[in-house]
């Protein structure tokens, strides 16, 4: 069994769905693809690639004074990258494992490692959600478990849309960066409590937050 | 259920970088609706129409008004917001939408699932129509296709934009509408469709807790 900070995320928000899609298989209706997110990733990770194989710095960092350089070590950053693989931890307590896709990951030198993350929106704004925060904590105990040093802390380059550019046939974006302070001390425990409940039976109905559950109790009408 | 109840579906994340490509071609279109010039698209796809100009203009695009009308025979209200309307030189109106994606090879309108693209288009001719418009059988999709494979990122994302022509046929729309109204208008929830991922999705998540509820007793 695999489980990863979406996963986590989704049994905080409702036991039954994250049941649902982990004992039985069963997924929440899945949207259309977010194509345009996704190939903003694909554009970004070439070119932070390309950067790593030239002088292992990039613009971006450097505008910002972040002291490291991008994680040299491109084929095991390929698997960390890899959906189907990821950088995981095995549990041998619960046999499960607990994995997450990374972006991205930065050297601060002397062993010492951080989770990089690129974030795209059309929104105005940049906001760091709770997912995000659980995403660079998981990151970080992921990162840590395998024997890497890290400063806890998680960065985000995020590309808001430049709405106030013309279009002429691109989508221009403003770059930032935000870096929060991260704390991998409650994900085991998380982790652990979240496969145990996965060997109970099935929860009697949805938590009175899920979106899905709201809706099946106002059809029972 | 969406209609009588007010229970929607549950909503996914906003699709904001598809709405933020829809918002700058509006503006950089808008920029050639005042000029009354030709844009660089229609003049590469000769297109002979310039964006229309008419007060109401941001009416139409603004999703919680849009065109509207109502249907007599059943006194629906429809209605629809869209994104561009062009006018040719013999004064008809040709419906266009923006559609934004990242995909390899050409876009088309081809595949089965892009049916709702045609049926959007077909509504929004008829809702000109029936407001009284001179409405061309040819709607326009200016379709931007997001690429991966630029050479360096920086602060962009570049497209191939190009313009699909579609010849619109608003012949199922009547029927469509007394079929959902009597729909609407029975006192029984109607049965569900056999490929509904949400219906299915509620029927299974009740069933999975109710076998467990049993069990308990």
């Amino acid at each position: 069994m695999k489980i990863s900070p979406n996963s986590l995320n989704l049994y905080f928000e409702c036991p039954l769905c994250f049941w649902l899609e982990k004992n039985r298989g069963i997924k929440r209706p899945a949207p259309f693809p977010y194509e345009l997110n996704l190939a903003v990733d694909e554009v970004l990770r070439r070119d932070f690639d390309k950067h790593r194989a030239k002088s292992g710095s990039h613009p971006l960092l450097e505008a910002n004074n972040i002291p490291a350089k991008l994680f040299s070590n491109q084929k095991l950053l390929n698997e960390w990258r890899n959906n189907s693989k990821g950088l995981e931890y095995y549990d041998e307590k619960t046999g499960a494992i607990l994995f997450g896709v990374l972006d991205d990951v930065l050297d601060f030198g002397k062993g010492k490692l951080e989770p990089f993350d690129y974030k795209s929106t059309g929104s105005s704004v940049s906001k760091i959600y709770d997912r995000f925060q659980l995403q660079m904590d998981v990151y970080t105990f992921l990162l840590e478990k395998n024997g890497y040093a890290t400063p806890r802390k998680g960065i985000f380059a995020f590309y808001t849309v430049d709405k106030g550019n013309s279009f002429e046939d691109r989508l221009p974006f403003k770059k930032e960066i935000h870096i929060i302070d991260t704390d991998p001390s409650y994900i085991l425990r998380t982790f652990r409590e979240a496969v145990k409940f996965l060997k109970k039976p099935a929860p009697l109905g949805h938590s009175p937050e899920c979106d899905f559950g709201k809706w099946a109790e106002l059809l029972k009408l | 259920m969406d209609r009588r109840l007010g229970v929607a579906r549950p909503p996914g994340f906003p699709f904001n970088l598809n709405n933020a490509v829809d918002k700058l071609l509006k503006k950089e279109f808008d920029i050639h609706r005042i000029a009354k010039t030709r844009h660089p698209l229609m003049e590469e796809y000769n297109i002979d129409a310039v964006p229309f100009q008419h007060k109401k203009m941001d009416e139409w695009r603004n999703a919680k008004k849009g065109i509207q009308y109502i249907h007599k025979p059943t006194n629906l209200l429809i209605m629809g917001a869209i994104d561009d309307v062009w006018v040719n030189p013999q004064g008809e109106l040709h419906i266009v939408d923006y559609k934004a994606t990242s995909k390899n090879g050409e876009v088309t309108l081809d595949a089965p699932w892009q049916i709702c693209y045609k049926r959007q288009m077909e509504i929004y001719q008829w809702l000109f129509r029936k407001n009284d418009f001179k409405v061309s059988d040819i709607g326009y999709f200016v379709y931007c296709n997001g690429r991966t494979d630029a050479e360096a990122f920086d602060k962009k994302i570049e497209f191939d934009v190009k313009v699909i022509p579609y010849e619109g046929n608003a012949d199922w729309i009547e029927q469509t509408i007394l079929g959902l109204h009597k729909c609407l208008i029975q006192e029984d929830i109607p049965e569900m469709a056999a490929d509904c991922d949400y219906c299915s999705y509620r029927k299974v998540a009740a069933q999975e807790s109710y076998k467990f509820s049993k069990q308990k007793k």
